[in-house]
């Protein structure tokens, strides 16, 4: 960044328009690292925060706890924007999201607390401990393969959804409930803590364990996702973590991002995708964690 | 899934749509007077609850309200949706999740009085 800062300090400019082109240039590219983002962390299904976060701390050096409070804000952002239109289309299970709100609530109320009691650097490498992991979800998820939808009707919760790909109406339920509610609560901890979504726990354990079809799954974790990160939000804004440009900026780059990264993803293929950014994750956990400061 | 339960998801549907909107629109104004203004980003500071309100009675049109506004507000939108919710399954007399939302809503209630007292 300093790089690009050092070509608006010619002789030409005067002290104001360095000042100004200084200003300019942060503001484009905390909009385009939020874009950016925002379509990759859409097409890879893990949200924005996993590359906002290091994006912010590694090359503009925000303060660790600035830029998770900015990636929270901007989950929040992502999940309405996304919860409203599965909603409209009818693939959330509210009755199912509301009970795995109380464990993911108070999970992130935990996080979110316990966060603004750790250091900077310990939480640096927590968040690339957490980037080791997801770059291990995601090197399974590239060469596993996908996995067939077959819904119980025997459990609780009973509902159906309308499947527009075989235009079919699925009715399915809920089974192992505390399984999901344990990872929940585990998911909203991790969110609290270091600023994500906590889809990628998340809506494995409700496919896999409670067999939910993974559309339903996806769309329910979304809509839970933005009462997740607003649990601790709040906690963040009381310990002056919110930095209204900062955030608010790069909040609007990632919505807009993930709105162009789910238009992104139906046209391509995201398997290679997938791989790349895995080995991404493990170059950034790396930086992270030898991170200085 | 029976009418009442559409008319929810449609109600909880427009307060999300609703609140991205307001606050979109709150932070547009923020920037647009940063840029008028030519505030110096950098020198912005974090705002917190307590300073917010200072910062309101001494310059209520600064552009950093706006955009702290929108973000709070952003902030808020769940929470309504989950108020929403509330009294969706008040209307539907389903007992046992109104009970389960006010949960949620009280658990987010507590944080915010817990994080507006946080000096």
């Amino acid at each position: 960044m300093r790089g690009v800062f050092l070509t608006c300090s010619t002789p030409i400019f005067s002290l104001h328009y360095q000042k100004l082109c200084k200003e300019m240039l942060y503001f484009f590219s905390l909009l385009l690292g939020g874009f950016v983002a925002g379509v990759f962390g859409s097409m890879l299904g893990l949200g924005g925060g996993f590359l906002l976060i290091p994006f912010l701390t590694l090359v503009l050096d925000v303060p660790i706890h600035v830029a998770i409070a900015t990636s929270i804000v901007a989950v929040i952002a992502t999940s309405s924007a996304g919860a409203s239109l599965n909603l409209e289309r009818k693939f959330v299970h509210t009755r199912l999201a509301m009970v795995l709100e109380i464990t993911t609530v108070a999970g992130a109320l935990l996080g979110g607390y316990t966060s603004n009691l750790l250091s900077a650097s310990f939480l640096a490498k927590l968040f690339s401990a957490l980037l080791l992991i997801v770059a291990g979800i995601m090197f399974y998820r590239a060469i596993a393969k996908n996995s067939t939808d077959t819904p119980v009707t025997t459990g609780v919760l009973r509902a159906t959804y309308f499947d527009p790909a075989i235009q079919q109406e699925i009715p399915y339920s809920v089974v192992h409930l505390p399984t999901s509610l344990i990872v929940s609560f585990v998911a909203g901890n991790i969110s609290g803590l270091l600023g994500i979504g906590g889809g990628i726990f998340k809506v494995p354990a409700m496919h896999i364990a409670s067999r939910i079809p993974m559309k339903v799954a996806t769309a329910t974790s979304n809509f839970m996702i933005g009462v997740t990160a607003a649990a601790s939000a709040f906690l963040y804004i009381a310990h002056g973590h919110v930095h209204p440009f900062i955030t608010s900026v790069s909040a609007l780059g990632v919505l807009f991002g993930s709105l162009c990264g789910i238009a992104l993803g139906k046209k391509i293929s995201t398997r290679f995708l997938t791989l790349l950014f895995a080995f991404v994750m493990l170059f950034i956990a790396v930086q992270l964690y030898f991170k200085k400061g | 899934m029976d009418r009442n339960g559409y008319i929810l998801e449609r109600w909880m549907s427009i307060t999300l749509r609703f609140g991205i909107w307001l606050s979109a629109v709150l932070i547009a104004i923020g920037l647009i007077g940063v840029a008028l203004q030519q505030q110096v980003v950098h020198e912005m500071t974090p705002l917190t609850f307590s300073t917010f309100a200072s910062h309101l009675r001494s310059e209520p049109f600064a552009p950093q309200n706006f955009l702290f506004s929108g973000i709070v507000l952003l902030c808020f939108t769940p929470l309504a949706r989950v108020l929403i919710a509330c009294i969706g399954f008040m209307k539907e007399n389903d007992r046992r999740f109104v009970s389960i939302t006010l949960i949620v809503f009280l658990l987010l209630l507590i944080e915010i009085v817990y994080a507006l007292f946080i000096p």
